[in-house]
């Protein structure tokens, strides 16, 4: 996920850089992205694996048994799978299987599936987040501006950004980076002018007054200039930057008495910043004026800006999730999702087979114990009666009971050592099975990426993506551990 | 008087289980806009039943239908019945009559009866705990927890039934005989046995419900379950002599039916494919145009790396100087 950082305070130093702030922040999107994607689709196979007996019972009971069952269990596979034959994505299956199968899911997976439809409902947005992360170094002339403020420019980040100001006119950061640049030359006279049509666009913008100063200062209107690191003062009284160019400003102008007043206003601030900048001036007697760079918040923002590039890789992004529609659908096809689970949710509950979760028995009638689960109604009355009140009557159900616990502990068992989380599925412990199935998930998709989707484009200097892939097979050991030491459903408890 | 309330509160089950647990003696009245009902108890134990609804004996017209006594020897029994002579016993003793079927349609009665009353879901009840008299009364001897649990499962399974009975004017046909590998394989029971026993290709299945003496629910059950087995196949009553030419079609269409469904998956397959244009075909599972912003993202990081550029190399006090313009 953080692929090339050697140390913690690298860290904290790396934060300050828009490259890596953008990778580290879309590598972790595309990893929480991409394992509930996972988690999600190996969900909807557990449910077909717990829910295909009992759809099996119910079409061999509606073809009244007079058809061979291989052929049964062949269009059951058929139905189950029909996303397969169009352009769906995984999302596409998981939705499929929850319409199929709900007349069979319990009430926390039914809770599921209404998490998954919101989760469609917002898709159209998330595709569009990591959209803004693939494209970050091609998008709204981010990568030359980064570029140009940490002096790595080349003629080409120039030629862009000039290119950019004179199609968007309207963007105020590239005007000011441009006006950096006219300033490099030497040309604070269109330094003044660019960061004047900046400051038109957005007014309160404090960098871009201080940088006013800085130009005003370069064509000796000191007065003006005193006025525009008054203006980025008022603005943002606790930049520091800001009271130490006027400092500078003052000593230009001899009037020192001002200028220690500013650098002490400074230094009640941060001093240890304000020490920075004098010994870094006192070795480079050249660079007096502080410029500051974008912030990283800034290019974070203007990178998840709309364009047609961002647009095209949002829809790409969404059509490998989903397909078949556009992602402008998306709302649409969540609401239809509600739609229809709330018509399925009104057909007769006997329609659908049910598997006794005390007895295992299959019925039709029944009712739901207290954490709403199936539970047939013979099993139902035994729940209400203390065990001393079992006499011979009941012992037959008694064993009944014993012997399907026993059985069932054993196939949630396996179940779960053939994929975590599916025997807790399967044994009605949703949430356990949820959790143990997205660690899975995580831990597969660390294997398989090291945790980059993305790359920093400037290189952070170390691949951690080894290391990664290690984490990934330690997570998924701990799981299956985890899954043999506690299986899902205890005998006896 | 014990015990006082509403079905709504308080349902037949867990009436009948408070009973059963204490032990207690008492009549247990139901009532509901259907019928009122009276259970004698003693002890916990069913001792007697009795309906607002029954006009007669019930058993005696259980029986009646189900032609094990005819309505004259009845109609005789009845005028000659006493106080210490019923008309059962007249029957008995005359011979008309045996025992184990008035046990039997005793049994059909009971359950049918508490079949009925546990399914109320409005009514109330009123449980008299003092001395039990089932003098008019259809007496029995029955654990209440038994028929709980037997009751329960009718109740339960009963939906699945009910969509497979198949109409009761037909008459089941059966199509090989039972032996003890076919009894093994399919779990039959003695009640699906009597069932299986009482098909002459004559009789419908209102009849053999009648004439097994079981309980309608745990006949048609009998007879759904030889159905579903393959072991009874039905007709349409009067059709004797078509039969055997319906048996040659029936199977006949049976192995259409069954080759219809491979050949139809094979066409529904083939057709999804031609209609659905399946992603699986196209091979590949990111877009082409996300690979190639990515991989613009891994040139653009190499050509720094080979410029020996790196990140954790930057100064991080990026804020950027310039020289000062004005002269000293």
């Amino acid at each position: 996920m953080i692929p090339g950082i050697s140390s913690i305070s690298f860290l904290k130093e790396l934060a300050a850089f828009w490259p890596f702030v953008s990778t580290l922040l879309g590598n972790g999107y595309f990893f929480v992205i991409t394992a509930t994607i996972l988690t999600l689709f190996l969900m909807g196979i557990g449910l077909m694996v717990k829910y295909s007996p009992n759809l099996l019972h119910d079409i061999k009971n509606s073809t009244n048994n007079d058809l061979p069952v291989l052929g049964l269990k062949l269009w059951m596979a058929l139905i189950l799978l029909i996303p397969i034959f169009f352009d769906a994505g995984p999302l596409w299956f998981v939705l499929w299987w929850f319409i199929v199968l709900w007349g069979y899911v319990n009430k926390a997976e039914k809770r599921i599936a209404f998490v998954f439809i919101s989760i469609i409902f917002m898709s159209s947005w998330i595709s569009h987040i990591g959209a803004g992360f693939i494209t970050y170094a091609h998008t709204q002339v981010n990568r030359e501006i980064f570029n140009i403020d940490h002096h790595l420019s080349t003629t080409k980040d120039t030629l862009a950004i000039a290119s950019w100001t004179q199609k968007h006119p309207d963007d105020a950061e590239p005007l000011n980076t441009k006006a950096l640049l006219e300033m490099k030359k030497g040309n604070h006279a269109e330094a003044v002018n660019l960061l004047s049509r900046s400051l038109d666009i957005e007014p309160n913008n404090y960098r871009f007054y201080n940088h006013l100063g800085i130009a005003l200062v370069g064509v000796e209107r000191t007065t003006e200039a005193s006025k525009a690191f008054d203006n980025a003062i008022a603005l943002d009284p606790d930049n520091i930057v800001y009271y130490y160019n006027v400092s500078r400003l003052y000593q230009t102008t001899y009037n020192l008495y001002d200028a220690e007043r500013a650098i002490q206003k400074a230094s009640s601030i941060d001093p240890k910043k304000v020490r920075h900048f004098l010994d870094y001036e006192e070795k480079n007697q050249d660079n007096r004026f502080i410029m500051e760079p974008v912030p990283v918040s800034r290019l974070l923002s203007r990178q998840m800006k709309q364009s047609g590039q961002l647009k095209d890789v949002a829809d790409s992004l969404w059509h490998m999730a989903f397909g078949i529609f556009t992602r402008s659908s998306a709302i649409y096809i969540s609401l239809a999702a509600l739609l229809i689970l709330f018509l399925l949710s009104h057909l007769p509950e006997e329609k659908f087979t049910k598997r006794c979760n005390r007895c295992g028995k299959l019925y039709y009638s029944g009712t739901l114990s207290k954490s709403g689960y199936p539970m047939c109604l013979q099993c139902h009355w035994i729940e209400t009666k203390a065990k001393k009140q079992m006499n011979s009557i009941l012992h037959t159900k008694a064993e009944e009971i014993k012997q399907y616990r026993i059985n069932n502990t054993l196939n949630t068992s396996k179940l779960e050592l053939i994929l975590p989380g599916l025997g807790s599925l399967a044994g009605n412990r949703t949430t356990r099975g949820i959790l143990r199935m997205f660690a899975f998930s995580a831990a597969l998709i660390l294997f398989l990426t090291g945790g980059r989707f993305i790359y920093s484009i400037i290189p952070t200097g170390n691949d951690l993506t080894g290391l990664m892939r290690l984490f990934g097979v330690m997570i998924a050991a701990l799981v299956y551990w985890r899954a043999y030491k506690s299986p899902p459903v205890k005998y006896g408890v | 008087m014990a015990l006082l309330g509403t079905l709504k509160g308080f349902g037949v089950t867990e009436i009948f289980q408070l009973i059963s647990q204490q032990m207690k003696t008492g009549t247990l009245v139901l009532t509901s806009p259907k019928a009122n009902v009276s259970i004698a108890f003693e002890d916990g134990v069913i001792v007697g039943i009795q309906s607002d609804q029954w006009t007669m004996d019930p058993r005696a017209e259980v029986l009646m239908k189900g032609g094990f006594i005819h309505e004259k020897q009845l109609k005789m029994a009845f005028d000659n019945e006493k106080k210490s002579n019923t008309w059962d016993d007249i029957l008995i003793s005359q011979g008309k009559l045996k025992k184990n079927f008035l046990d039997k349609a005793t049994n059909v009665v009971i359950k049918d009866i508490l079949l009925e009353i546990f399914q109320w879901k409005e009514g109330g009840y009123r449980f008299e705990d003092w001395d039990v008299n089932t003098e008019n009364m259809l007496s029995c001897h029955i654990q209440s927890e038994g028929v709980i649990l037997n009751t329960l499962r009718v109740i339960d399974e009963w939906p699945l039934i009910k969509q497979k009975i198949p109409p009761v004017d037909y008459c089941p046909v059966t199509i090989m005989p039972l032996t003890q590998e076919i009894v093994r394989k399919n779990d039959l029971s003695e009640v699906d046995m009597q069932v299986f026993d009482l098909i002459d290709e004559l009789k419908t299945i209102e009849n053999i419900v009648r004439e097994s003496l079981e309980p309608p629910v745990e006949a048609l059950s009998s007879i759904v379950k030889l159905i579903s087995a393959g072991l009874v196949e039905v007709f349409p009553q009067g059709t004797k002599e078509n039969r055997d030419s319906s048996i040659a079609r029936k199977v006949f269409f049976g192995h259409i039916k069954r080759a219809s469904v491979f050949v139809l998956l094979v066409l529904s397959v083939l057709g999804l494919i031609l209609v659905g244009n399946p992603r699986i075909t196209k091979g590949t599972f990111i877009p082409q145009e996300i690979k190639t912003y990515i991989q613009e993202q891994k040139d653009i990081a190499d050509q720094f790396a080979k410029q020996e550029i790196w990140l954790s190399r930057l100064d991080t006090d990026s804020n950027a100087r310039r020289r000062a313009s004005s002269p000293e």
